[in-house]
């Protein structure tokens, strides 16, 4: 006798699947304005990789030209892959902005498409290249060279200020017209800087010397520790994508231990699992470890908020930890400070690089 | 469509004493009906075939007695008792292609297997469980190759460590699904020796038979399915031409 | 490498830290491996693989929802219940597919495995864009970080080990016959798809355990290996249970002492590595199927036939 056949299960059970498959395919179309994209436009004169850099060159180049963001405050850029939406906005934008030293690790290879460029110019700058490696920290030599080279750069500030002298440079070749000006924003950045380094000295040196340890998750703070005396442990390596070692935490328990450390930090953009575990092992060893705060190590803080750009991220920084191993930050905080110390320059503090100037940042 | 209907749970107690009684039968896949009213008995003592060409619904009729496909209607009763509460008193031996025989187990092992449903869950295995799985072996001459892995036993060696299984659980009624395929002559006189014994003792066994001309000298009765209505009778009625061709669909030398 | 420290590990002697990971891991691995061979036995192993890599976007998707409901998106009381929703329903897909379609098993496991992690990582990927998430955490649960395992992993995991020891003492029987005997254990009234929605609950319990210490994409390690490594050392699917258990906990103890004795070496890798060179050694050296003993015995035997038929 004749049977008829069955529909097909996936016909059947479309009502299952037709709307998954709909909703993914949405999900990628789709896409969460990005930081620093406005919207319906992603053509951007300036499109730099993270917000450090993009605070620099927005103080640079003033409110009318905008300057936009790859990856977003609170972001792991060690980890960040790029989307196609990204990839897009790279290969549009007129000038690409990166730190180098593979701190974009899964970044690079879409950068390097950039670099070699037609029309003489390259589209790609980078801030590590133009650096002197005699100042940059490192894991002693492999024969990797730059590989092991540290890229927290903008936590030294003398070295993040030669870099974003070096982009003045570079910015004012690229736009003749506003090279003038472009010079006295940069003096103006430079100075402010400047006072920067000073307020910073200022609150580390309210440490007691023997406090005077900084343990993190991962080794993003030793240009900071170098520039004002703090001893700096990671426990995690120079990226976050390596995973932390039992010895390597053991240790740290050790040392925290055995110096009376009062507090560990945990960052905004890395797990904290580790830092606790760091906290419980001490504990079980009797002495207790306060959870500091945290700290802004590979991304500023949310846009608008005080930790917002460079300057407000090393200022939160520095009195963090001040507060947490026992020292105390000059009172006011950092515009107090700029009030008592005034600058060297007479040049007005350029827009976009203070704390207080997050609306001209498109 | 027809659902089996619910009477499923009554015990018939005029039934007791015959180990296999179907009424009624109808099963098969999907749409495709492949058993249709099927009437079958089976008594104490009795060796009985099933045969029928492929497609015919040998494997059918078996995983319905033992529940282990749905069928459309019917009733089956052992012993008078639906198959939920007579499960101790049935054993069922698989075609030797569906045993995974890179399974770590000895045979010993796999014999103890018939021994799990009366020990229930947390009973372990006693003494006089392990006295049943020896004896078992013994009858079936499978005691030297005990502790061997039933990988490295032989085709006729691995169909005896079913019967032990069965044996020792005390089964009562055996489903064997062509166990003589694939032996040797030698083999399959052993194996068929060793079932008529068992059989003698006041067991029953219905066999899918594969093998059309061993089932006379093998068998008393048999039950043949497959093209016209199933034939249930003494070998020599049901073989006669008429009936094979149209089972078998050719003309075939009785 | 240092030795003196390896031996003071072994003796649970160095630190807090290292001990809790030592009983945590142990533990794990003593679960893994017992719910791990009766998975091998029952052909299901690659299912562990698919709940590892299911979790995902079930522990996106809660992060996201959680994020819209202004919750903290990180804590792992909805994570986790968002992973082990999402592993569900991907053993419920997997199933299904297996029941109603003719596809291999093998295809059926891969395709739900891709889709599920598929999805899991474009939402990820998505999260990343959202400013001030924070969600570098999540990356984590692809591979783990068992060096920071605390006291409150050790228990839960002792807990995980005691439960499925209890479970497989009281089904393994059971459990044993269906893998052998679906029809005989049918038979029986050993209600075969009750003890597979057991099993299958027990390996999502154990991938849903691992994922702090080894991430997604290697629990199916910790489940598969000591099963197929202890495979090799027995012809007994009871010893070959208790061998995996063994395995499994030794190389968790043993893994922990060497990544606390170690330089740079992550926990949680070294001990899939240590599992893994078990299981190479086992091939090579186990007296029954390994290698190096069946050659051994192939060339013997071979003399003995030679001899047996006068042959030059």
């Amino acid at each position: 006798m004749a049977t008829e056949s069955r529909p097909h299960p996936l016909r059947r059970a479309r009502w299952i699947w037709l709307p998954l498959a709909a909703a993914a395919g949405l999900l990628a179309c789709g896409r969460a304005p990005g930081p620093g994209s406005a919207r319906g436009d992603d053509r951007s004169a300036v499109l730099a990789t993270v917000t450090m850099l993009a605070d620099g060159a927005a103080a640079l180049l003033g409110p009318e030209v905008p300057v936009a963001t790859l990856i977003g405050p609170g972001v792991d850029p060690h980890l960040y892959r790029p989307t196609r939406d990204d990839m897009g906005r790279l290969l549009a934008a007129d000038l690409v902005l990166a730190v180098g030293l593979h701190l974009e690790a899964n970044l690079e290879g879409s950068l390097e498409r950039l670099s070699g460029e037609a029309g003489g110019r390259s589209r790609l700058w980078t801030l590590g290249a133009a650096l002197d490696p005699a100042g940059l920290l490192g894991t002693p030599v492999g024969a990797e060279g730059l590989a092991s080279l540290d890229p927290h750069v903008w936590m030294d500030l003398p070295l993040w200020s030669a870099g974003i002298a070096a982009l003045a440079v570079e910015l004012g070749q690229r736009r003749p017209a506003e090279a003038a000006q472009i010079a006295a924003r940069a003096e103006g950045y430079r100075a402010r800087l400047e006072q920067l380094d000073g307020y910073l000295a200022a609150c580390i040196d309210s440490i007691p010397p023997e406090r005077r340890v900084l343990v993190t998750a991962h080794d993003a703070f030793r240009y900071f520790g170098r520039r004002y005396g703090l001893e700096v442990r990671g426990l995690q390596g120079l990226s976050t994508e390596s995973e932390a070692g039992l010895r390597e935490l053991a240790e740290l328990v050790e040392l925290l231990v055995a110096r009376r450390i009062p507090a560990v930090f945990v960052e905004s953009s890395v797990p904290e699992q580790g830092v606790r575990a760091l906290i419980a092992g001490a504990a079980e060893r009797g002495h207790a470890v306060a959870l500091g705060g945290v700290l802004y190590s590979d991304a500023t803080g949310p846009q608008g908020s005080p930790a917002g750009s460079l300057i407000g991220m090393l200022a939160s920084n520095a009195e963090t930890i001040a507060r947490g191993l026992g020292g105390e930050p000059p009172a006011g905080g950092f515009a107090a400070w700029t009030a008592r110390t005034p600058s060297a320059g007479d040049a007005p503090a350029p827009r976009g690089a203070g704390i207080e100037s997050e609306e001209e940042r498109p | 469509m027809i659902w089996l209907r619910s009477d499923a749970g009554r015990v018939d107690p005029a039934l007791a004493q015959v180990p296999l009684s179907v009424t009624g039968l109808t099963a098969g896949y999907g749409d495709r009906p492949v058993l249709a009213d099927l009437d079958l008995t089976l008594g104490r003592g009795e060796l009985s075939a099933v045969i029928g060409p492929n497609g015919a619904g040998k494997s059918t009729l078996l995983k319905s007695l033992l529940g282990l496909t749905r069928p459309w209607s019917g009733r089956v009763r052992f012993f008078g008792l639906p198959l939920e509460q007579a499960r101790a008193r049935i054993s069922y031996v698989p075609q030797r292609e569906e045993v995974d025989w890179g399974y770590p187990a000895s045979a010993r092992e796999v014999v103890e297997m018939g021994r799990y449903p009366r020990a229930g869950l947390w009973r372990r295995l006693d003494a006089k469980d392990r006295a049943a799985v020896d004896q078992a072996l013994e009858r079936v001459g499978l005691e030297a190759q005990a502790d061997a892995p039933i990988g490295r036993l032989s085709g006729g060696q691995q169909q005896r460590v079913f019967l032990a299984r069965a044996l020792c659980s005390g089964a009562e009624l055996f489903l064997l699904d062509e166990p003589f395929a694939g032996l040797d002559a030698r083999s399959e006189a052993g194996l068929h020796t060793l079932l008529a014994e068992l059989v003698a003792e006041g067991r029953s066994a219905l066999v899918v038979h594969h093998d059309l001309s061993s089932v006379a000298e093998r068998f008393q009765r048999a039950l043949l399915l497959g093209g016209g209505p199933p034939r249930l009778g003494p070998v020599a009625e049901v073989l006669a031409a008429e009936a094979l061709e149209r089972a078998y669909g050719t003309r075939l030398a009785p | 490498m240092d030795f003196e420290l390896f031996w003071r590990a072994l003796c649970l002697d160095a630190g807090p830290n290292h001990a809790w990971v030592a009983a945590a891991l142990c533990f794990l691995g003593a679960a893994a491996g017992q719910v791990g061979s009766f998975a091998l036995l029952r052909r299901r192993a690659l299912l562990v693989d698919v709940l590892g890599h299911a979790t995902l976007p079930g522990v996106a998707a809660a992060f996201l929802l959680a994020l819209a409901l202004g919750l903290e998106p990180r804590s792992l009381a909805w994570l986790w219940p968002g992973g082990a929703l999402s592993a569900a329903l991907a053993t419920y897909a997997a199933d299904w597919l297996l029941a109603r379609t003719r596809l291999e098993p093998d295809a059926v496991l891969g395709a739900v495995l891709a889709s599920f992690f598929g999805l899991g990582l474009l939402l990820l990927s998505h999260i990343q864009t959202l400013p001030g998430a924070a969600s570098a955490g999540l990356d984590r649960l692809l591979f783990g970080q068992a060096a920071a395992l605390q006291r409150s992993d050790a228990v839960a995991l002792l807990a995980l080990a005691l439960l499925a020891g209890a479970l497989a003492s009281l089904y393994g029987r059971r459990l044993r016959t269906l893998a052998f005997d679906p029809g005989f254990a049918r038979l029986a009234g050993f209600r075969p798809e009750r003890l597979d929605r057991l099993l299958h609950a027990l390996l999502g319990l154990v991938a849903l355990a691992a994922l702090p210490a080894v991430g997604a994409v290697l629990a199916v390690a910790l489940v598969v290996l000591p099963a197929a490594t202890a495979r090799l050392w027995s012809d007994s699917a009871r010893r070959m249970t208790h061998i995996a258990t063994g395995l499994g906990a030794a190389a968790g103890y043993l893994g922990a002492a060497l990544s606390r004795a170690a330089p740079e070496l992550s926990t949680g890798p070294l001990l899939v590595c240590l599992l893994g060179l078990a299981f190479a050694g086992s091939l090579a050296v186990a007296p029954r199927h390994g290698l190096l003993w069946r050659g051994l015995r192939r060339r013997a035997a071979l003399e003995r036939w030679r001899a047996e038929r006068a042959l030059p």
